[in-house]
């Protein structure tokens, strides 16, 4: 196919161009259908119980703790796990690699929803289909889901953050919010609470600005850190809600030379967050073991497939704290937040 | 040696400079903290990279050609470049091995669009998943993060007060203006885009052209990369998604033709401006991002009429005097 023709290239390159501010404008990007593919590649044992996990984008070192954390649970209750998903976070490939695995017949879904309103629809077609459908890391709670595998309450994130912040800065000051896609589930939640705890607690501290680096990159994320700090240049805090705006949010702090004196703080994972905290742009962290996570995922999907029901407090073997059962919202929960400082951050590989 | 061959900077061009101009006043009269010092260097800092990947994109438009695998170019170079310094290798070896993986990259690009006769749109769309992948591959599951400061100099260092990267900027675009306007070289590139069978048989290689220049971007993507690390101090799996879209509307705003034949670096670099003010500026005046893209989209739609508009008038008016 030669184009010769300049109208004929000119018409290319404006249908092309707009193709990428689709991409750009829904960060869907489909490019990348691989996953999907895959799916269809994988062999379903049928001896044995297989559990399925859906993260938000693959890749990261996050939710490749997870994919650990739920292999050893699987080769200890003697399960099959699969790990699939998109490879840049989009809900339009989660509900495609759902679609392949409710096909392929495995026994649970879970999937950390992106997007309620994309994978809703997909979560009932599996009920229907007879599967076990259970939400994990973030939650869909207007969905038929069986049940969501928490890592810490919403409520209890949101409220260490702010009081962590709030301790780093004295109790008053001027806070940013430096978030992911607005369109993420579990990031506003959280945002939801720290504002809940801000108005009960803490009078004198101000939500100055909330912004949202676009696909969640940290490019995006260090420049918006950058320009709010020029737009309201007494900011004593920045909040890096989601894991992949902490390195832009902080080395934005670092080149502005402003360690110690703006405060970051985020939902960031050790391995993220361990060179800042070296430098001293980062005092603390909240997060929970995405490892233990992982493992409570696949430990949980074998119990939905074999029906067992959920005890108040649960052992699982393999895991330190019992786990609680929260039977009206149907959360299982994993335990408090963790707190992660100079202390403990060498401790973790995610 | 300073004999002109290609027209100097015109109307066009001029009109993107007083788009800028305007961008300024608005933004000093509307956002607070926009027309400091630290905010300027900041701007100048962020729309570096941009800046000497965009020189490339204008030659490779010129001639004819586009390239949309630009980000993924910078991702395998950043991922290279990283592990580079993980290694403790030589800042200026990691300098010249980016150029030089940079401009491998580009010279497939071009091997490819001119000897295989592929339209540049269709190749450069396969290299740059193919682009995202190796990336995605080469971090293999985790960000490199934690990158010794190496090249942390490029954004501290100032002289006269300005960004190092602004000088090398500003070092860059004299060096190809110069070449593009005075040497044949470029008189070359503007041939091949404006009418390649009549360049042929002008006696130019314009396969060499086309190599010639997806080489040269590459070359200048490898540079980038190396300020992007310097920036950012870790490299992300999604680096460089962005990217073209940029590079191309910066380019296309700064009045180059889509078409080939016609554009300036003087006009490219203003386009690169007023993206990176743009994006700025609405941050600091408290829009949503989202708004950006929408903007930048109108005003490629905008450029792009208004240089058909403009073409159909050179037409008319040569049929008049003929």
């Amino acid at each position: 196919m030669l184009i010769k023709d300049k109208n004929q290239k000119a018409i290319l390159f404006v249908l092309i161009s707009f193709l990428f501010f689709l991409m750009a404008a829904c960060s869907d990007s489909s490019d990348n259908s691989d996953a999907a593919e895959d799916a269809e590649d994988i062999e379903v044992n049928e001896d044995q119980t297989t559990v399925a996990f859906i993260p938000q984008v693959v890749g990261i070192p996050y939710f490749t703790a997870m994919e650990e954390g739920g292999e050893k649970a699987a080769e200890e209750l003697g399960a099959q796990f699969i790990f699939n998903g998109p490879t840049s976070t989009s809900a339009a490939e989660q509900a495609q690699i759902m679609d392949s695995l409710i096909r392929r017949n495995v026994d649970a879904i879970s999937l950390s929803v992106l997007d309620s309103s994309s994978t809703n629809p997909m979560i009932s077609q599996a009920k229907e289909a007879g599967l076990s459908v259970f939400t994990a890391d973030s939650d869909s709670p207007d969905s038929e889901r069986d049940i969501y595998v928490a890592q810490a309450l919403d409520k209890d994130l949101g409220y260490e953050l702010i009081d962590r912040l709030a301790a780093q800065i004295d109790n008053e000051g001027k806070i940013g919010i430096i978030s992911g896609e607005s369109t993420v589930t579990n990031l506003n939640t959280w945002i939801e609470y720290m504002e809940e705890r801000l108005e009960a607690e803490y009078p004198d501290i101000e939500i100055v600005d909330i912004r949202y680096s676009q696909g969640g990159s940290s490019e995006s994320a260090l420049t918006e850190a950058q320009d709010l700090m020029t737009r309201h240049q007494d900011v004593d805090g920045l909040v890096a809600v989601s894991s992949t705006t902490i390195p832009g949010v902080a080395q934005a702090v670092q080149q502005a030379g402003k360690a110690g004196e703006v405060a970051v703080i985020g939902y960031g994972s050790p391995e993220t967050v361990k060179p800042f905290i070296e430098s001293g742009v980062m005092k603390e962290s909240i997060l929970w073991d995405a490892f233990d996570l992982g493992y409570l995922v696949v430990w949980a999907g074998v119990q939905l497939a074999e029906g067992n029901e959920f005890e108040e407090e649960n052992d699982v073997p393999g895991l330190e704290n019992p786990v609680r059962y929260i039977e009206e919202e149907g959360v299982l929960l994993l335990g408090p937040p963790l707190l992660i400082n100079e202390d403990n951050v060498d401790d973790f590989d995610f | 040696m300073f004999k002109s061959y290609v027209p100097k900077p015109g109307r066009r061009e001029y009109f993107t400079i007083l788009l800028v101009g305007v961008e300024i006043i608005f933004f000093s009269l509307f956002a607070d903290n926009f027309l400091t010092a630290s905010n300027l260097t900041q701007i100048i800092q962020n729309s570096a990279e941009l800046a000497i990947i965009c020189i490339g994109m204008t030659l490779v438009i010129i001639a004819g050609g586009i390239d949309l695998s630009v980000g993924s170019i910078l991702g395998v170079v950043a991922v290279i470049v990283g592990n580079a310094i993980l290694l403790g290798l030589n800042p200026i070896l990691i300098v010249f091995i980016a150029i030089l993986s940079g401009l491998v990259l580009g010279f497939v690009n071009g091997a490819i669009v001119a000897w295989l006769r592929i339209p540049a749109i269709i190749v450069t769309l396969a290299t740059m998943n193919i682009g995202k992948a190796l990336v995605f591959m080469l971090l293999g599951g985790a960000w490199l993060t934690g990158l010794p400061p190496v090249f942390n100099g490029l954004t501290t260092y100032k002289i006269l007060g300005l960004p190092v990267v602004f000088y090398i900027v500003l070092f860059m675009y004299a060096v190809f203006y110069y070449i593009f306007t005075y040497r044949p070289f470029g008189r070359h590139v503007y041939a091949v885009g404006t009418n390649p069978e009549s360049a042929k048989l002008a006696g130019i290689n314009h396969k060499m052209i086309q190599i010639a220049t997806h080489s040269i971007l590459g070359g200048l993507v490898g540079i980038a990369a190396v300020m992007y690390i310097a920036r950012m101090g870790s490299v992300e799996m999604t680096v460089g998604h962005d990217l073209p879209l940029q590079v191309i509307a910066a380019v296309i705003i700064g009045g180059t033709a889509i078409t080939g034949g016609r554009g300036s670096l003087v006009g490219t670099l203003a386009g690169v401006f007023f993206i990176t003010i743009m994006k700025n500026g609405i941050v600091i005046m408290g829009i949503p991002s989202l708004w950006e893209n929408s903007i930048i989209g109108t005003l490629i739609l905008l450029s792009l009429t208004f240089d058909i508009v403009m073409q159909k008038r050179v037409e008319k008016k040569k049929l008049m005097t003929v």
